[in-house]
């Protein structure tokens, strides 16, 4: 804590206290449950809730009324209100769905800026509206028009202020606070609504209530006891809440799509009506001085069918490259209908400055693009793939193959210890489908594991693939068992692993599953 | 694979034709760098033109024909290599190559009567390049997953130019 306050510290504060700026705030409740309704197509009349790590975050109107609050665990909640849906917090979600609200209010007003899903504040817009009443009842509207229903919108000195009137109001309405008068409509607050829990209990120890209790306090007591944190919080309860507001750029919509009236059949025409699209797509961003890494194509059919696909490219799409991932797409990805329209949605996209071409020629991964994209036309992209090792029991769950141009994530990390997984040297012929096989005893019984892993008979012979001659064993060893997903019925395996040597110096890696042998790969 | 992992660990691009069983992990294991490395595990009918384009993009391509190959195939690649500087590792038989390596002699090492583990296998190749046939016997890999001549004095393998 820092203890040492200059006077010029206090002094320069009280020069910035001059003047908050008049702010209008948007307050939606309950945003998250909202999100989640609104994602999952669910009705705000039904009791919901949205829990984060196991606690209520937020819940409906509906709930609250059956005595769902916040903070409490799942099996309270449930007890309280039986028929309660369980929904699990999503931020990314949240984020997305307030998008909506703050485009609604971009519409009218540029500098919008959003504090958190469900809360955004901008400078009232009162000069151009006549009046800051007049101002909120067209921000009012046009939310209404953009379809969301519940929120409050309060108008103060400062977001704090501003945010507690939103508090205060009716549903669709908003509380004004006049000029200069956020001091005296704060003093009443408990003194709860200050977000810094250590510091509310502290306080309400030291007998201080209500936000004016606190604002009474000296400054320089509090900056002494409190620091900088203490200070500022109590700046804001003296309703001088001059905090910057950072006001958001409006995103860039960069979707560029493409109607076909009447709706094409065949690919041909439809990649060269494409080709302007994506001239236009690649200009715009460069506009902007940026460029596409990540493309998203999605093909919309007459009826309806939705063909939709993500395309990666290691150094950005030029628009020879689109009009090619639009035309493996067609072709990999047949329409069964005429397409009618065509999208292309830039999925991720970065500056031009980090992906510019060096002044001494250009990156040397750039000829092995162009040659690989030449052998995806003759071959189509499928064919074409990109090696990855992933983690898993198996040789063959141990690799990875994506096509080139496409990005998917591995699904298993190779980092964790896999048990039961074989141990190096790795096979150096892994057979994508294995092959059946048969291993006998001596006395050319066949070969098998008993449920506790026991191997009766010792193998003596085996024939890889199917009406291939036996070969005698000279070495095995074994099992490795798997009881893999046991967990669940469907996916359940249980399997046992062998390594196997013949005498002519092969060795093999076989696998019993139901007492039915297969070779999965062979060491060579 | 092991005579591709020294091109793979210099920095260059390795590509593999029409080997769709080819163990990754093995490969990795061997020192080949599978950022760098580019897979066309069916290229069907079209193997040649899909080798020949391959070798503008990669130094060293491993191909695997689903088709005996004629001699006049091979001459052609044989041209492109030459023009490109690249290298043309072929899995099976290639008419007139530079060089050829077969395993005469494999056996492994580490298993029991159902106890151990494969951990090292010894090896004798034949290398057959121009002159007599010479007889090299290997670990192929060791027990620490190393590649050593057998009289244990470690020799990184020559790339072999096949072609």
């Amino acid at each position: 804590m820092n203890m040492t306050v200059t006077e010029s510290d206090i002094a320069g504060e009280h020069q910035r206290d001059v003047r908050a700026e008049r702010q209008l705030t948007v307050w939606c409740p309950d945003w998250p449950v909202v999100a989640a309704a609104t994602e999952l197509g669910l009705s705000l009349q039904l009791p919901l809730a949205v829990f984060d790590h196991g606690e209520v975050f937020a819940c409906s109107a509906m709930a609250r009324v059956e005595g769902v609050r916040r903070g409490m665990r799942r099996r309270d909640a449930s007890a309280r209100c039986p028929e309660l849906t369980v929904l699990e917090r999503n931020e990314a979600s949240e984020i997305r769905t307030f998008e909506n609200v703050l485009s609604a209010i971009e519409e009218i007003s540029a500098g919008v800026s959003p504090v958190r899903p469900g809360l955004c504040t901008l400078r009232v817009p009162s000069r151009f509206y006549g009046g800051e009443k007049e101002a909120a009842a067209v921000v009012a509207e046009h939310l209404v028009a953009a379809g969301i229903w519940d929120f409050r919108m309060g108008i103060a000195d400062g977001i704090f202020a501003a945010e507690h009137a939103a508090r205060r109001a009716a549903p669709q309405d908003c509380w004004i606070i006049p000029p200069s008068g956020s001091a005296a409509f704060l003093a009443v607050l408990p003194i709860g609504v200050v977000e810094n829990a250590e510091l509310v209990t502290l306080l309400r120890r030291l007998g201080i209530r209500s936000l004016g209790d606190f604002a009474a306090l000296a400054v320089r007591d509090v900056h002494t006891r409190f620091g900088r944190e203490g200070a500022m919080l109590h700046r804001l309860a003296r309703g001088l809440d001059n905090r910057p507001v950072v006001s958001r750029r409006p995103p860039l919509d960069m979707d560029q799509r493409v109607s076909f009236a009447p709706a094409l059949e065949t690919v041909e025409p439809i990649v060269f009506s494409a080709r302007q699209t994506a001239d236009r797509l690649v200009a715009e961003l460069a506009h902007h001085g940026l460029v596409c890494t990540e493309v998203r194509i999605e093909v919309v059919t007459e009826g309806g069918w939705t063909g939709s696909r993500v395309w990666a490219h290691s150094r950005w799409f030029a628009a020879s490259d689109l009009i090619d991932r639009i035309y493996w797409q067609l072709q990999g990805d047949p329409a069964p209908e005429p397409v009618c329209e065509l999208r292309l949605l830039p999925e991720s996209v970065e500056s031009l400055a980090d992906h510019g071409e060096g002044l001494w020629g250009s990156a040397l991964t750039e000829h092995v693009e162009r040659g690989i994209a030449r052998l995806q036309g003759m071959l189509g992209p499928e064919e074409v793939l990109a090696p990855a090792l992933q983690g898993g029991r198996s040789p063959r769950d141990r690799q990875l193959l994506n096509p080139w141009s496409e990005r998917r994530p591995i699904q298993r990390n190779p980092g964790l210890p896999w048990p039961g997984s074989i141990p190096p040297p790795a096979p150096a012929r892994v057979f994508s489908t294995p092959l059946p096989s048969v291993v006998l005893s001596e006395d050319r019984r066949p070969v098998k594991v008993t449920s506790r892993g026991q191997v009766t008979p010792a193998p003596a012979f085996v024939s890889i693939g199917e009406d291939s001659e036996l070969i005698p064993v000279d070495a095995w060893a074994g099992p490795w068992p798997i009881d893999e997903l046991w967990w669940d019925q469907a996916q359940a395996r249980q399997v046992a692993r062998f390594q196997v040597t013949s005498v002519d110096g092969s060795a093999w890696l076989l696998v019993v599953e139901n007492d039915q042998w297969w070779t999965e790969a062979r060491y060579d | 694979m092991a005579m591709v992992a020294g091109t793979s660990q210099a920095g260059e691009w390795i590509a593999i034709v029409g080997a769709p069983d080819l163990g990754l992990e093995a490969a990795a294991g061997f020192g080949i760098d599978l950022e760098r490395t580019v897979v066309v595990p069916h290229p069907g009918e079209l193997w040649l033109s899909v080798t020949a384009g391959l070798l503008d993009v990669a130094t060293l391509v491993i191909v695997k024909p689903p088709v005996p190959v004629s001699a006049q195939q091979a001459e052609r690649l044989k041209s492109r290599l030459r023009i490109k500087d690249a290298a043309l590792v072929c899995w099976g038989e290639w008419p007139r190559a530079d060089a050829t390596l077969t395993i005469i002699e494999s056996s492994w090492l580490g298993l029991g009567q159902g106890y151990g583990r494969l951990t090292a296998r010894r090896v004798i190749v034949s290398v057959r390049q121009g002159g007599p046939v010479r007889r090299i016997p290997l670990w192929l890999p060791g027990v620490d997953q190393q590649i050593v001549e057998r009289d244990d004095t470690v020799v990184p393998l020559p790339v072999a130019r096949v072609g």
